[in-house]
């Protein structure tokens, strides 16, 4: 046990906020909105979602797609019309994210349109099957938690009216309470001027892209809202693609001369941009002032996260096809890419990869942030493992996850931990972006579908010998190593002679469900516990085709901790706030509010922490954003809790 | 179109040819073979069809005739076998792998001594991500050519990608056991001893393989992190280092394979001329790359990229006037191909028809807005020729487009300069020097503008004299030099000034420059007159009025 932390029963400051549904049901929304009661809708879908303990049979799928029966009829629409411009084939993602603040999420799905110049849709080689106009749509989650803990789950398209309307060809979504007001914000990434929608509070939103100068032209794709400066104020980093047109004539072909969609590498990459919040509801471009410019590629995913453990957020960038890039932050407002030496940059071999989507997460529960990105067809996957310090090893091969990524092109992606044994698993979002020979000889319209992969983590891999050094990226910065035992990042220190496991995983796609032998053209990726049952529940978004609401039906088998964690003066979601939860066996579960990640997709920002067989939580830290880190003692299982900044003890 | 033509071979044919066997002429069971369908060949390159359809009806003829009994005589199945193989290669280059496969499998059948088989789908398994089937065909190889030298490397590495190093090293350790080093055994024991975490051995390997190919840069990672993991983080940024920007078709670790070879080159299609001319231009064998770029312009005559890519060999080769005729085809072929306009452009600027270089950058930018180096060359070749306000507006471009170019800045400011904006121009070498603060030109520049403007309000030699000599400790240059003499007049120092001016003349004309250092001698002059310096930049200087740049790359 770390000697730093609290270890009095009595600490902290338990706020268990119980929902209106009944014991077991818990909504985590903030007092004032607890009242407000939603309407008990017919005809939904109900399933055995049950609190800890009332376990789902054996022989259930893990997963069931669950879209279409609760009423998420979205399917994306990419325009194509023959001319294989690469901009339809990229998007579109979706965001999971509770915009009237009523405790559940509600999911923003991003649309296309006619693509090229003069196309209207008659020209589109597969018609829309979206309800028309098309529009982004927003989805209220009308959630009805019934007395003996089952669910009914409903969403009703509420689009009409909200003020969401895409101003050009959507790719994806970043979710992040910009303004302080307590409600949450969307950003929408397009091919064109991206767009800034603020939550006005009552079911609507207004653009304000223009008045916070936040609406970069350039053809992005997925972005993070991250406090880089630590002040308490949402700053927004926007990864940007390619400088591409449909304007322009580029063709591509095979090696056999058949025409096919281009990469990366037949267009010029742009800068991502940074933007940094000016407190006053607009934001400043301090692309180049923070120096996030001087290196760039073409970015596709993006994750904030200390990777250094230094308690201020790095950025790490996903390139496709270039090296991708780890901004750690200088804490003056600048980043540094230390990529290359971090060895996050390239893959084992050498290699950039064409990576798409990446997220942060600690899976071998040695207390930081490791980090996993899909790549291309002929790649694998990459696993790349932090030592506590931001190096990395690229330990792909080793645990596993190399071999059955290479016959797939991942997107979306997250570390989740979706049968609550501990340990973090994956979810890998599939689809090809070069013609597949196998669909294209069977006449497929878009042949470019293939299976999506889960991967379950054993936690069982062999002890490693350790490399950390958590002194040399320091140096390599030319910065001073802060004395041991004084990180403000809380997490513990790694101690002499630590052993970090590096694991082992198991393609468990097989097992999974129904809804994984689906061969669809999949991009985005949002998770989080849609029906509030204790488990992380997956939106996945497809291009040319239907949004998939993958419930899951293996978490409840073990236990689980639900938090949110919110500061400020309108309790705000405090995404980069990391939480510590101390069992009393094993190590301490390390674990981030974020909402970035993946694949041009926004997840849930709470945090859901499974914990096996533990049936107590004897303590919880947080460490916020702003460094400061507080305790919670005794905190019940099996239920979301709301933490809030400055109701725990501090250190 | 031709879809699914099946051929279904074998099926049955075993058992009738067994029971026919005679006493004159022994027969051998007919072993059983996969069916084999030709892909969709609709779509692809007419030459292509044609290789298809000719190794397809090539294996049709040797096929044993159906239905007759008894049997006429057999082709040969080392005949068939080489059909089959033949087929295969195609198919596999052409990324029909299923089918690849099938012919493979199917041409090992009928000759199962010869290595080439399982070897071809060895490589097909990796292809298709099964690496556990593709060990298994090495090492089928192996039993039939132990001293395979291809096959000991290529197990090795898909030993390293199943995450079994330890069984990778016997095998490459037998590899470099059968002759001379080569770069990639050295490279595939270096990454096993790396995920072995045995960063000394690691690096021992890496070294040696570094000496052998020092062109092949995905060496430098692994290298790195086995310094990396030794603690030596300067050699780990150092290897680092030399990877930036060097990704290409040179920066891959080679060995000889011959029958990988030929399938990387047996289809006859612009795109595999068009990949071969990258190589060998990646190699400087611009001759080769020509012959190249013109197969695959013969196979399709429209090809703007082709044409592009062959107009810039031939500058490569010194024949500028060709290369331009290239260019004028390929903006025929493709008037909207902005790179075409823009290399025009370049080789215009280089041959000092300047304003038709503007006028083609322009062209490249009206077709592509977005197309950052020719506004940054654009607002270059404005600022040279004088039309200054033009330049500022052109360097404004790209910064929006890239807000940490430094050409962009460093252009900026000194348009400015030339416009007599001095305050202007300061207060833009200070904010670029606050986004570069490890650009030394910068610091550079303002300490001349500092030191030397004729504007008094501009001025400041102790501040000129603070930024030139902290860049004197790293930067021993002759402009440095003479930034030093120009700060220390300013101050008054003129003794000390005519020193450092005289350092940059000595300088210069040893490094054969007599010209440059002649024309320093002004300001020598002025020193010893003990007067200060009122021009920061000669006319002549190319920072103050730059020169073309170098010659784009080939595009992919």
């Amino acid at each position: 046990m770390n000697g730093r932390l609290c270890s009095s029963a009595t600490a902290g400051i338990l706020l268990v906020v119980l929902g209106s549904g009944g014991p077991g049901v818990i909504s985590g929304q903030p007092p004032g909105n607890a009242g407000a009661a939603k309407p008990w809708s017919h005809g939904g879908i109900r399933h055995a979602g049950t609190q800890s303990g009332r376990a789902s049979t054996a022989s259930e799928a893990w997963f069931t797609d669950r879209a279409k029966e609760a009423g998420l009829d979205f399917v994306h629409f990419n325009g194509m019309s023959g001319e294989l411009y690469i901009s339809e084939i990229m998007g579109a993602g979706g965001a999971l994210f509770d915009f009237d603040n009523d405790g559940d999420l509600d999911i923003y799905l991003v649309q296309g349109q006619t693509l090229g110049p003069g196309r209207i849709l008659d020209d589109a080689l597969v018609a829309p099957q979206a309800s028309l106009p098309l529009t982004d749509r927003l989805y209220r989650n009308d959630l009805v938690v019934h007395a003996d803990g089952t669910r009914t789950l409903r969403f009703t398209d509420v689009t009409k009216g909200s003020g969401l309307v895409g101003r050009s060809y959507g790719m994806g979504v970043a979710a992040g309470d910009f303004d302080n007001d307590g409600r949450v914000d969307l950003y929408r990434t397009a091919l064109g001027p991206n767009q800034l929608f603020r939550n006005n509070g009552d079911g609507t939103f207004t653009d304000v892209s223009d008045r916070t100068r936040t609406s970069d032209p350039r053809w992005s794709v997925s972005a993070s809202f991250v406090d880089i400066d630590r002040d308490g104020w949402l700053d927004l980093y926007v990864g940007n693609y390619l400088d591409h047109s449909v304007d322009e004539r580029i063709r591509c072909y095979t090696r056999t001369g058949k025409r096919d969609y281009c990469g990366p590498r037949s267009y010029t990459p742009v800068p991502d941009r940074l933007y940094r919040n000016r407190r006053d509801g607009t934001f400043v471009d301090a692309t180049a002032e923070a120096q996030v410019a001087r290196e760039y590629g073409p970015a596709l995913g993006v994750v904030a996260a200390d990777f250094n453990a230094d308690g201020w957020p790095d950025i790490y960038v996903a390139n496709d096809g270039e090296p991708n890039l780890l901004w750690i932050n200088q804490q003056n407002g600048r980043f540094r890419n230390t990529a290359l030496l971090a060895g996050a940059a390239l893959n084992g071999l050498g290699s950039a990869e064409g990576s798409m989507g990446v997220d942060a997460g600690d899976f071998d529960n040695d207390g930081d942030e490791d980090l996993f990105m899909t790549n291309l067809v002929g790649e694998t996957n990459t696993l790349y493992v932090n030592d506590g310090s931001g190096l990395f090893e690229d330990r792909t091969a080793r645990v596993g996850l190399g071999v059955p990524s290479l016959p797939y092109t991942g997107f979306g992606t997250a570390w989740f931990d979706f049968d609550n044994d501990g340990w973090l698993d994956l979810l890998v979002a599939n689809g090809a972006v070069r013609i597949l020979e196998t669909l294209s000889r069977a006449t497929d319209p878009f042949p470019l579908h293939e299976r999506n992969q889960l991967f379950r983590n054993l936690g069982t891999g062999p002890f490693a010998g350790s490399p950390a050094r958590p002194s040399t990226l320091r140096q390599a910065q030319g910065r001073p190593e802060p004395g041991r035992g004084t990180t403000s990042s809380g997490r513990p220190e790694p101690a002499e002679g630590r052993q970090p496991r590096w694991g082992a995983f198991e393609d468990v796609t097989a097992r999974a469900g129904a809804v994984f032998e689906l061969s669809e053209v999949s991009r985005g990726a949002a998770f989080g516990d849609v029906d509030n049952d204790g488990d992380v529940d997956v939106l996945v978004t497809n291009n040319n085709g239907p949004a998939r609401l993958l419930i899951n039906h293996v978490g409840q088998r073990n236990r689980w901790v639900g938090l949110r964690l919110v500061g400020g003066p309108e309790r705000r979601d405090m995404l980069g706030a990391r939480v510590g939860v101390f069992r009393n066996e094993g190590p301490p579960l390390w674990r981030r509010a974020r909402a970035d990640g993946s694949y041009a997709s926004a997840n849930d920002p709470r945090v859901l922490v499974g914990l096996g067989s533990a049936t107590t939580v004897p303590r919880i830290r947080v460490v916020w954003p702003s460094g400061r880190a507080e305790d919670w003692t005794d905190v019940a299982v099996g239920r979301w809790i709301t933490l809030t900044e400055g109701s725990g003890v501090g250190r | 179109m031709v879809a699914f033509v099946l051929l279904a071979l074998g099926h049955g044919r075993a058992a009738s040819v067994a029971t026919h066997s005679t006493a004159a002429q022994v027969i051998t069971a007919e072993p059983t073979l996969l069916p084999v369908a030709l892909p969709d060949l609709s779509g692809m390159h007419a030459s292509v069809r044609e290789q298809l359809r000719e190794a397809y009806a090539s294996l049709m003829t040797l096929q044993p005739e159906t239905g007759v009994e008894p049997p006429v005589s057999e082709p040969p199945r080392g005949d068939r076998s080489e059909a089959y193989g033949e087929l295969g290669k195609l198919l596999m280059a052409a990324k029909s792998l299923d089918v690849a496969e099938r012919c493979f499998r199917n041409a090992q059948t009928l000759a199962p001594d010869d290595f080439r088989w399982p070897y071809y789908l060895g490589h097909v398994f990796i292809s298709q991500g099964e690496l556990s089937r593709a060990v298994e065909r090495f090492e089928q190889v192996l039993r039939l050519r132990p001293t395979d030298f291809p096959t000991l490397v290529w197990l090795g590495h898909v030993h390293i990608e199943l995450g079994q190093p330890e069984a990778a090293e016997p095998v490459l350790t037998r590899a470099r056991a059968l002759g001379p080093d080569t770069a990639a055994v050295l490279y595939q024991l270096g990454r096993a001893s790396l995920a072995k975490r045995d960063y000394a051995a690691a690096v021992r390997h890496l070294e040696e393989a570094v000496r052998l190919n020092p062109a092949a840069v995905v060496i430098r990672n692994p290298l790195a992190m086995a310094y990396r993991g030794l603690g030596d983080l300067e050699k780990a940024q150092s290897n680092l280092d030399r990877t930036r920007g060097r990704a290409g078709p040179g920066a891959a670790v080679t060995m000889p394979d011959p029958l990988m070879a030929e399938v990387s080159t047996v289809l006859r299609s612009p795109e595999v001329h068009g990949e071969l001319g990258q190589q060998a231009s990646a190699r400087g064998d611009w001759p080769e790359a020509a012959r190249q770029f013109r197969r695959a312009i013969e196979l399709s005559p429209d090809n703007a990229i082709m044409r592009l890519n062959l107009a810039l060999t031939l500058n490569r080769m010194g024949e500028a006037r060709a290369a331009l005729t290239e260019l004028d085809a390929a903006i025929l072929a493709d008037p909207s191909l902005a790179s075409a306009y823009f290399v025009m452009g370049t080789l215009l600027e280089r041959s000092g028809r300047d304003q038709e270089a503007i006028d083609r950058y322009a062209a490249a930018i009206m077709r592509d807005p977005g197309f950052r180096v020719a506004h940054l060359r654009l607002a270059d070749a404005l600022r040279r020729i004088g039309r200054l306000e033009a330049s500022l507006s052109s360097y404004q471009q790209v910064l929006e487009l890239e807000p940490d170019s430094q050409e962009a800045r460093f252009g900026e400011a000194m348009a400015l300069v030339r416009l007599s904006r001095h305050a202007d121009a300061r207060e833009r070498f200070h904010g670029a020097m606050s986004v570069h603060p490890d650009q030394p030109a910068f610091p550079q520049a303002l300490a001349r503008l500092l030191a030397a403007s004729p504007d008094p309000q501009v001025r400041d030699g102790q501040r000129a004299l603070d930024l030139v000599q902290a860049l004197a400790k790293e930067q021993k240059t002759t402009s440095v030099a003479e930034t030093m003499a120009m700060a220390l007049a300013e101050v008054g120092r003129f003794a000390e000034a005519v020193e450092w001016q005289r350092l940059a003349m000595s300088v210069a004309v040893e490094a054969g420059h007599p010209a440059a250092a002649q024309r320093m001698a002004a300001n020598l002059a002025l020193y010893l007159r003990h007067e200060p310096c009122r021009t920061p930049w000669r006319d002549d200087d190319p920072e103050y009025r730059p020169g073309p740049e170098v010659e784009p790359g080939l595009l992919r």
